[in-house]
């Protein structure tokens, strides 16, 4: 067991040690010719920023038109609904005016009286 | 007396292509070394090393000659490559989450590494070092990477992470007791499977 240990701890030491005397690694040939190409790339690709490839510019498209027709139809929907809450609110304000006249309600019905 | 490098930040400033090319001849090799040290991939730190020279150029007119300017690339190399592992890191983590829900989609482990600047006979233990410094905190790795794939001393390893040379020296301490821990366990394991594998 004490052998087992030692030969362990002699692994560890070893591997830890494997690492001395390393060579620096160096790139491939021509490293400033590929970043000068890759910088080109990118400069491409960011002056033709705003344009789409066609299958992004259908899909923006397709999304657009969804939007706009979501938008009439909600826009179409609520001014329906506040036209139909209008009518609705004036015919309520009736109702209470005949259950619940207002002083210019009792007024007029006091002066048809007297005349 | 201006230095070469003070000489060689100006001429970038002003944006002259020869200056730059200077740069990539003369830093090349430790911006490569750096980043293969951490990816561990060839493409990918060559790849790196792209990414490296290009944010170089990006921010030359913010460096301010604070720090030596081997310094400043350093940062920017393990930076980059340290971004690099993290983005591995969360690809990996969502590969094996979609590999419950489909488990004929396998999890590609990355093969061992060899760095071909060790020794022919160290090439084995060196693959299981490289394994075992994954495990090791960001801050552990960089500095054990840099001084013993990179070779450079504490006092630059402190200047390049912002930190006292007391602080690597501690850093470098814990980071060489958790690899004793890790590569304890791995070769115990190691002779154990020996063991059960003979009988």
């Amino acid at each position: 067991m004490e052998t087992e240990n030692t030969n362990i701890e002699e692994d560890v030491q070893k591997t830890l040690h494997s690492l001395d005397n390393i060579q620096k690694a160096s790139p491939k040939p021509f490293l400033y010719t590929r970043i000068m190409a890759r910088m080109e790339r990118s400069k491409a690709s960011t002056s033709n920023a705003f344009e789409l490839k066609p299958a992004y510019r259908r899909i923006t498209i397709a999304a657009f038109v969804i939007l706009v027709a979501i938008n009439i139809f909600t826009a179409t929907f609520y001014l329906g609904y506040t036209s139909e809450t209008a009518s609705e609110s004036s015919q309520e304000e009736i109702y209470f005016d005949q259950y619940y006249p207002t002083l210019t309600t009792i007024d007029n019905i006091e002066q048809n009286l007297t005349e | 007396m201006p230095t070469p490098d003070q000489i060689l930040i100006d001429e970038l400033k002003q944006g002259k292509e020869w200056a730059f090319k200077e740069l990539v001849e003369n830093y090349q090799q430790k911006v490569y070394n750096t980043c293969l040290g951490f990816v561990k991939n060839p493409e990918e730190a060559d790849d790196l090393t792209q990414e490296v020279y290009i944010e170089i150029f990006r921010s030359i007119l913010k460096f301010r000659m604070e720090s030596k300017l081997s310094t400043w690339i350093y940062r920017i190399a393990i930076n980059k490559s340290l971004e690099c592992l993290r983005a591995k890191k969360r690809k990996k983590r969502f590969a094996q989450l979609r590999s419950l829900f489909y488990p004929d989609d396998s999890v590609i482990e990355v093969p061992d590494f060899e760095h071909p600047g060790v020794i022919a006979e160290n090439k084995e233990r060196s693959k299981v070092l490289f394994q075992a410094m994954e495990k090791l905190p960001e801050s552990q790795r960089t500095a054990y990477t840099l001084h013993k794939v990179e070779g450079l001393g504490y006092e630059e390893i402190a200047g390049i992470m912002k930190k006292t040379v007391s602080s690597i020296e501690s850093i470098m301490h814990r980071a060489k007791n958790n690899l004793q821990k890790y590569l304890h366990d791995y070769y115990y394991e190691e002779k154990m499977k020996t063991a059960s594998n003979s009988r």
